[in-house]
């Protein structure tokens, strides 16, 4: 296994985030070999958890029990106990609502489209960024089943044959909305699962005591690794990717709608669908971050997750950035084109009326803060990174808030217009819903999978041995995605 | 009550309910008679039977539940079943309420025994408007029966000494009162006193006579917080005798008034208000009549005035010297003017003198006696045909002032040992200097008859529960004396007693209500069949035959004008009866309490009223607390900044601030009664304002928050310049109308003229329902609010909520400032669901909860409803409510409080069985978390509907009127069918003024608004805009 | 999967290729069966339908309608007139029973109502969710006969409800009336049949004759709620 070591100590050194043409970047580091990423990956789920761990799920947990509180004191007592108002019935209820929907795209997008386009450093964050994917939906489901008035009644929503020969009404964007999410949790669902069905094999055949071995043994469904496996599984990745790939776009387009085919001031303009898919893909790299950073310190996954991986997050967040920068922009320039009194003073309101303050707060979260990645440096220093991450979250719900809730301020009528100030129970439900979200999330980095291995191992030059390894050599034909030996490579037969 | 449960399997699927809660159950069936006590439901009598009947109805129409089958439900059928009587079908009886000695002519509709909505009778003069179609009542009287089922008024009689109170019954009363009054018998009633609210009763008129027959020593009072004794004083002066001003507003091309809110506050408001706007109507054929008005206030009549000047009390003085001089109706030395108030008078006079015959000039009921003298004066000088006068009634008796006065001295002097009080409330109302308490507490037998066991009350020996007017019989005498029959439409509910009633309980006289009032109008009814005269009286409610006959006197010469030096030192403290509690009788009175003032919109509040400059010069902005001191006495108030209020007076609205009034009226807002001592029960002068620094929350329905700039060129974009259209309010001057009829269609965005799409619906139904608000001819009087709340069981929702922004009005009265706040014009826009056509809240509703019908309504499905609320967003007008808690089961003064059983049972088991006997059945009432809104009364459309169509006929215009149409005093609001090429509405539809709000969304409404046309003198109309752009950029 | 220390772990065993049809079968089978269960127990027919609680007077429509042959509107005396079809006062009963079966012990109870003036507390049978509001004088002159929604009263003992009342169930009468209409001398006839069983033609009819308005305006929302 000389060949191995060699390759593992050039490796070694190299700075991945270099970007020299001549030689392909290394996505993984420390000279790991396929059986260290197993032991590093799959260990995690086996050892005791950090002590921040724990801390962190007991906040958690506290946060999910106060979201407990909140929601049976909202079903007993009426939406009342929230800040919503005439003429502002929508608010934190929707914003929530949206701003999950949104966090909930990166991770398909990682999976799916960057799988399809080949991008192979998406292998070592697409497994989180997908559960990430999953649970945000969760809390993103929650809202609007709890935001309405009669929630125990919020069933009429579906299509269900009843006695009072009554359907939903499908002109209804809301409508719309329920199919769009329930689809896309769903295929994102089957997406990560199939995803992780390898990993979940290896997981179970490293687990000790039975019940793990059983569990583990139930949701790898049988898998051994046989190559008719490896076919069929290859398949059906590919054409999830291919099904949750329009799903990417398609879902907050149609979020989008509930806002665009209406007829508020700020809420009515066609720019809304992919404006609002680029702010969702933002938002969703910039929680990546987020939780990457302190997941891959927390869990010795520097390695797997390196400098390069996030430097590439960033500029994603850089790109997505640019676009919804650009889309504030075009919104404020069709409202004065539009000479339209109401649709200009939506926009005039928005930034010089009395809640301009949530305006501005989203332009420098959204829009001045990611300008910071233009500099390796930034891009390269986690800390930096993070904190604009975190910039990115806020602005994201900002921009949210300032939408909905500044727009229904002040419409049409003078004498209707009015304010909006949030009750303890709507600040209670949303750091509730963060609670909900990082309960599953820690749970799932407890016991989960969290690097797709097998895939990671895809990538890795072991996984390409025959080849020679001089830069100078590689460079012309190092096509990994063309190869059938060892570990088969990812999907791509012609 | 049996319990119906047969246990069996088979039963088990049908009554889940039964098995589950047994006790709740037998709970709900005893509901059926609605927790009354047992002895009401043994009663045979038909009103006794009905109290029954009603409370199981109005137990009809609670939930909006769900697919479980409900609570087993008992029908309870007449024993013998009086006649002409059909269950479920509403009738309607004549009667009057009397406000401080008016009567107002009304007509109840009640439905199986519950009174549940007061409307204006059409035959009574002063409440008949559309040609005697329909009749007006003001707000007060609307809400009037939700007082009648008032948790909170007194049950019981109270026995009360010192500091312990103790219930007690009639029996034990009468016991002591027979004792009490066989030795005041003997003694001629020496010792006796009686004070009493003023009453236009023939009735309480002959009992009074009797009991003074009876015994001619005692002393009979007469006190209201709100007098016209002044005009009573001024007329004498005047004309030698106490006269009655009643003003055709008809015949008057011009119209001068001091200080006179003759459209809200005048007895007569009513009649007045539909004169007036029957001239205002007339804009299309140019021939509208002319307002000014200068007060020492903002009134009501001042925003529908044409010219008006805000002035300190002295300068309206002052200013109606100068009129009267200028007139010719009295000599004297010259009065210095300012400038504004010279022009004032040049233009006014200049009009005067041109109408001629055609002109009159009013003053407020409480300006001094010499103000009355001078408008008499005036008019007689001017040979006026706009007014006429009729001799006041019950002349013999004392000023209101001068006999609490007299009577406080005599109490203080122990003379007084026996004291009955008839209704009224003086400890709290009273002048403040006489200290009416204390000398109260010195009475060895005091009584105390009152519809709430009151601040008065606390202080009597007793305390006797009052039957509320729909409970008794009675009568009234209107603005006018045409007499009125008041019948009950329910037995007392808590068993008290009218005044008449005790009065002849203390005579002992054997007889009851009817009895009395019969004996009574033998004197007023023709002798010769009197029964089918009564019957007529009865069934008309008036008797129109019977009005005060017209006199008018010689007017007296005049004393010239003596220059008053006034001082303007400090601040004039101008007391005036709240548009809403009145006097403070009303305070417990939740629709009152929250239907938001007409200028400030203010609810649950009252405030001291601060014209902006001041509020500036004092460094106070909206909300600060006051201290105002004037004479060593001093209340703290919040401020409330109102444009148009003259600077140098604070109007300090009455009839807050109560300490006994009931769970929704007991400290609700503050008392501005210390203040007010008997030298002037009106005006104050030289009272000192000071911040204390502290802030008051005030709930306004409107402009919930101070406009920044950017705020304020939007607004101002949107309603316009002063007397110029704007893009939501369209207006003009009747000159420049007349220079471009097609002005309200001159709209930068005009209407949308190219359609891309078809239309999504065409109406082909034989109806197509519309309606036509005029906003030349309302007044913002707001009667349409409470007519619509009470007629559609809209709830209150308390401060708190209304702080949020959750005001539950279907209807609204949107009221804009125009120009600078020294001197603004006031548009006032009634807004409801304009039933778009192309509803934007229709194709965002996710379960299909709001959908068109074929007649063009735009149908809001509460038991569809979820709640999303996405309508209320989309819709432009924001006239969508959603009841974010069970408001009907919340305390409007407290918090909600969860609900641990089935949402749907709330309502059932949360709301008080008395309160739920004032719904309205013919309408849902809705349960927490459902979109509500006004739905053009559609259960009246469908009501003549199938009554029409039942007898085989077709449905004719006017059969159908909605709440807010049949209780507009000034007719501005019309309903109807727009198929109908001759409908009122279809010709209003047709009118050049006519335009739809926020047309250009091409929301296509239903409802379309007249453009306002205001008819200024040349000297203060604004000068017609350059060009056609109406304001829009 | 060879070596022994891999065997310990849990891969499915090939006997539990046998139970894939059965787990198929309960998937698809138990949602299959919930959703009947709940269509069926859930549905008014079978919630509704059969009600016949017990009530104070054990009062027999099969004897005073089926045999006596007493028009519903000798008691109902307001159907025609009113939304609400009147329970008819005790009086009415004692206008007969003054003279028939005085001393009935079937009777007590509407005796102590007329002595006492207390109401004979029915049991509501027909009970309509309170925000459907229900016209009985709309429908009765305009062709509907009482037994088209209460079926047949004269056979029955104890009423018990026959139709679910369910709004799918008015909305099919409501979306095509001509199936139910009939002369309006035949409204209270419960055995009444269309001549030569053509209920279609004589429908049509009628409906054109009563001025019955188009499904769309007779199922529009508020035709029904307010």
């Amino acid at each position: 296994m000389a060949t191995v070591d060699t390759v593992s100590q050039q490796v070694d050194r190299v700075d991945n985030t270099t970007d020299d043409p001549t030689v392909r970047a290394p996505l993984v580091l420390g000279g790991k070999d396929f059986t260290a990423v197993t032991e590093t990956v799959a260990s995690i789920a086996q050892r005791k958890p950090p002590l921040a761990w724990y801390i962190a799920f007991g906040i958690s947990l506290a946060l999910l029990g106060l979201l407990g509180a909140c929601l049976a004191y909202l079903v007993s007592t009426g939406v009342g106990v929230w800040g919503n108002n005439q003429p502002v019935a929508w608010a934190f209820d929707i914003v929530n609502f949206v701003f999950w929907v949104g966090i909930g795209h990166a991770g398909t997008l990682i999976s799916a489209i960057l799988f399809l386009l080949r991008q192979n450093w998406r292998t070592s964050i697409n497994r989180f960024a997908e559960a990430m994917t999953i649970f945000a939906v969760v809390c993103a489901g929650l809202f609007p089943a709890i935001h309405v008035g009669r929630p125990w009644l919020a069933y009429w929503l579906f299509p269900i044959p009843n006695q009072m020969g009554m359907w939903p009404q499908f002109r209804s964007p809301l409508l719309w909305d329920v199919f769009a999410v329930s689809t896309y949790a769903t295929v994102s669902l089957l997406f990560w699962y199939v995803g992780m069905l390898p990993d979940l094999a290896t997981l179970r055949d490293r687990a000790v005591g039975k019940v793990r071995q059983i569990v583990y043994g139930v949701l790898a469904l049988g898998w051994n690794g046989s190559s008719r496996h490896w076919h069929r599984f290859e398949r059906a990745y590919l054409l999830l990717a291919a099904l949750a790939t329009p799903l990417v776009l398609s879902v907050h387009s149609v979020v989008s709608f509930d806002f665009a085919t209406s007829q508020v001031a700020g809420w009515h303009t066609t720019l809304f669908p992919p404006y609002f898919v680029a702010g969702a893909v933002f938002g969703g790299f910039a929680m990546v971050i987020t939780l990457a950073v302190p997941a891959r310190q927390l869990f010795g996954l520097k390695d797997l997750i390196t400098l390069r991986h996030l430097e590439n997050m960033c500029k994603v967040l850089l790109g997505t950035g640019l676009i919804v920068a650009y889309a504030y922009g075009t919104e404020l320039f069709i409202a004065w084109y539009s000479g339209a009194h109401y649709e200009r003073f939506a926009f005039i309101n928005r930034f010089r009326g009395p809640m301009a303050w949530s305006a501005w707060l989203m332009v420098l979260c959204n829009v001045v803060a990611p300008q910071l990645l233009w500099f390796k440096k930034a891009r390269t220093n986690v800390w930096v990174m993070l904190v604009v991450a975190m910039f990115v979250n806020v602005g994201m719900w900002f921009e949210r808030f300032v939408i909905i809730v500044t727009s229904l301020t002040r419409d049409y009528l003078p004498s209707s217009w009015g304010g909006y100030s949030p009750t303890w129970v709507d600040l209670g439900m949303l750091a509730g819903s963060f609670g909900l979200f990082f309960t599953l999330f820690l749970l799932f980095l407890r016991f989960g999978p969290v690097v797709a291995m097998a895939e990671v191992k895809t990538v890795m030059p072991q996984a390409h041995l025959k080849h020679p390894t001089t830069a100078d050599e590689r460079k012309f034909d190092y096509q990994p995605d063309e190869h059938h030996h060892h570990r088969p490579a990812r999907g791509g037969h012609p | 009550m049996d319990k119906p449960t047969p246990q069996t399997g088979k039963q088990y699927w049908r009554s889940l309910e039964v098995l589950a809660e047994t006790p709740q159950v037998r709970q709900l069936i005893e509901q059926e008679f609605a927790g009354y006590d047992p002895a009401a439901i043994q009663s045979m009598s038909r009103r006794g039977f009905m109290k029954v009947m009603g409370a199981s109805m109005a137990l009809a129409g609670l939930t909006l539940s769900g697919c479980r089958r409900w609570p087993e439900q008992r029908l309870a059928p007449y024993s013998a079943a009086p006649s002409n009587r059909i269950p479920g079908v509403p009738e309607q009886y004549a009667t009057v309420m009397d406000v401080g000695g008016v009567a107002m002519g009304l007509l109840v509709s009640s439905h199986d025994g519950r009174p549940v909505k007061v409307e204006g009778n059409p035959s009574h003069p002063f409440a008949r408007t559309f040609g005697g179609r329909l009749g007006a009542a003001d707000a007060m009287a609307q809400a009037s029966v939700l007082e009648l089922y008032d948790p909170d008024r007194s049950r019981q009689v109270v026995q009360r000494d010192g500091q312990q109170s103790q219930y007690s019954d009639w029996e034990k009363f009468s016991a002591a009162a027979a004792a009490a009054f066989a030795t005041l018998g003997k003694a001629q009633g020496q010792g006796l006193a009686i004070l009493s609210e003023a009453s236009s009763s023939p009735s309480v008129a002959d009992m009074k006579r009797r009991l003074l027959a009876a015994m001619p020593q005692a002393q009979w009072y007469e006190y209201e917080p709100m007098s016209s004794d002044n005009r009573r004083q001024g007329t004498r002066q005047a004309a030698g005798r106490e006269l009655r001003d009643i003003l055709h507003l008809t015949d008057a091309d011009v119209v001068v008034l001091l200080d006179a809110d003759i459209l809200a506050s005048h007895p007569a408001h009513l009649r007045y208000a539909a004169d007036w706007a029957a001239r205002r109507r007339q804009a299309d054929q140019g021939n509208m009549n002319r307002v000014y008005i200068a007060e020492s206030r903002f009134s009501v009549t001042g925003m529908a005035a044409d010219r008006r000047l805000a002035l300190r009390p002295a300068r309206v003085m002052a200013l109606l010297e100068a009129l009267a001089q200028r007139l010719g109706a009295v000599g004297g030395e010259a009065v210095s003017l300012s400038d504004e108030e010279r022009k004032f008078v040049d233009a006014s006079v200049a009009d005067l003198h041109a109408a001629g015959k055609r002109a009159v000039v009013a003053v407020g009921e409480h300006l001094s006696p010499r103000a009355h003298a001078l408008a008499y004066a005036i008019n007689s000088a001017l040979h006026s045909g706009a007014v006429r006068y009729v001799a006041e009634p019950g002349v013999d008796r004392p000023s209101h002032v001068a006999a609490i006065t007299e009577l406080t001295r005599q109490m203080a002097q122990r003379q007084v040992k026996t004291l009955l009080i008839l209704g009224g409330n003086p400890a709290y109302d009273g002048p403040a200097d006489l200290e009416f308490s204390k000398a109260l507490g010195t009475v060895p037998l005091s009584i105390h008859l009152s519809h709430y066991d009151n601040e008065t009350s606390a202080l009597c020996r007793w305390h006797l529960p009052r039957a509320h007017y729909l409970e008794c019989w009675g009568d009234g005498r209107a603005w006018d004396l045409t007499p009125s029959v008041a019948q009950p439409l329910i037995q007392p509910l808590f068993g008290g007693k009218s005044v008449i009633e005790l009065l002849a309980l203390l005579m002992g006289e054997a007889l009851d209500g009817e009895q009395i009032v019969r004996r009574t109008w033998q004197s007023i009814l023709a002798k010769d069949d009197f029964e089918k005269a009564w019957r007529r009286v009865l069934h008309d409610g008036v008797l129109r035959e019977a009005a005060g006959a017209y006199v008018q006197p010689q007017a007296v010469q005049q004393s010239p004008t003596r220059s008053a030096a006034s001082s303007l030192a400090g601040f004039d403290l101008r007391f005036a009866a709240d548009y809403r509690t009145y006097d403070g009788r009303w305070a417990n009175n939740g629709w009152l309490q929250e239907l938001p003032d007409p200028l400030t919109k203010l609810t649950w509040d009252n405030a001291a009223l601060l014209a902006p400059a001041d509020a500036q010069s004092l460094g106070v902005s909206q909300g600060d607390l006051l201290r105002i001191s004037v004479g060593g006495r001093s209340i703290d108030i919040a401020a409330c900044l109102l444009p148009g209020q003259p600077a140098g007076v604070i109007t300090l609205p009455l009839g807050y601030g109560r300490w006994a009034s009931g769970s929704v009226g007991t400290k609700v807002g503050v008392n501005t009664y210390p203040l007010r001592t008997g030298q002037d029960m009106h005006y104050v002068g030289g009272a000192t304002v000071k911040r204390t620094g502290r802030v008051y929350p005030l709930a306004l329905t409107q402009d919930h928050h101070l406009l920044n700039d950017v705020g304020k060129q939007a607004r101002d974009a949107r309603i316009g310049s002063k007397g110029q259209s704007g893009l939501i309010i369209r207006e003009t001057t009747l000159d420049q109308y007349k220079a471009d009829p097609k002005f309200a269609h001159r709209d930068v965005h005009g209407g949308v003229h190219l359609q891309l799409f078809e239309p999504p619906r065409k109406f082909n139904d034989p109806h197509a329902w519309g309606m036509a608000i005029d906003m030349s001819s309302c007044i913002g009087c707001s009667g349409c609010v409470v007519a619509c709340q009470a007629e559609n069981n809209v709830p209150v929702v308390g401060k708190d909520q209304v702080l949020a922004g959750r005001e539950m009005h279907w209807l609204r009265v949107d009221r804009y400032f125009k120009g600078e706040p020294a001197d603004p014009a006031v548009v006032n826009q009634v807004m409801l669901c304009q039933h778009c056509e192309t509803a934007p809240c229709e194709q965002v509703c996710p379960v299909a909860a709001t959908v068109h019908d074929t007649e063009g309504l735009n149908t809001m499905v509460y038991n569809r409803c979820i709640g999303t609320r996405y309508c209320s967003n989309n819709c432009p007008y924001k006239v969508r409510r959603f009841n974010y808690f069970d408001f009907h089961a919340k305390d409007p003064r407290g918090g909600a409080k969860p609900w641990p059983g089935l949402p749907d049972t709330q309502q059932r088991q949360a709301i008080d069985q008395i309160k739920q006997m004032v719904f309205n059945p013919e309408v849902t009432v809705r349960m927490r978390g459902v979109m509500e809104k006004c739905t053009y009364c559609v259960q009246r459309i469908r009501a003549a509907t199938s009554e029409r169509r039942i007898a085989g006929q077709k449905l004719m215009d006017g059969d159908v009127v909605t709440a807010c149409q049949q209780a507009c005093p000034t007719q501005a609001i019309v309903f109807g069918d727009l198929n109908d090429p001759n409908s009122a509405v279809s010709q209003l539809h047709r009118n050049q003024r006519a335009y739809g709000v926020l047309e250009e969304l091409n929301t296509q409404p239903r409802t379309k608004y007249l453009a306002r046309i205001t008819n200024p003198d040349p000297g203060s109309a604004p000068a017609p805009k350059p060009g056609k752009d109406h304001g829009g950029h | 999967m060879s070596n022994p220390e891999q065997r310990s772990n849990f891969v499915f065993p090939r006997w539990t290729n046998y139970l894939r049809p059965g787990v198929v079968a309960a998937v698809v089978g138990g949602m299959l069966y919930l959703s009947v269960l709940f269509g069926v127990g859930a549905s008014p027919k079978t919630t509704a339908v059969g009600y016949a609680p017990i009530q104070p007077v054990p009062y027999s429509h099969a004897l005073h309608v089926g045999q006596l042959g007493i028009d519903c509107r000798y008691c109902h005396s307001t159907v025609d007139k009113a939304a609400f079809a009147a329970i008819p006062p005790t009086q009415v009963c004692m206008n007969c029973h003054q003279g028939i079966k005085p001393d009935s012990p079937r009777l007590l109870a509407v005796k102590e109502s007329w002595a006492t003036g207390k109401p004979v507390p029915w049991v509501k049978v027909h009970d309509l969710p309170d925000y459907a509001y229900f016209n009985h004088a709309a429908h009765v002159n305009k062709g509907i006969g009482c037994v088209s929604c209460h079926g047949r009263v004269d056979r029955m003992e104890v009423v018990r409800q026959e139709q679910p009342l369910s709004m799918s169930w008015c909305l099919d009468c409501h979306r095509k009336p001509e199936e139910h209409l009939r002369p309006l001398d035949q409204i209270t006839n419960m055995s009444w049949r269309p001549p030569g069983n053509d209920q279609k033609r004589i429908g049509l009819e009628l409906k054109k004759q009563y001025g019955i308005r188009d499904a769309s305006y007779m199922t529009a929302c508020s035709t029904c709620h307010r």
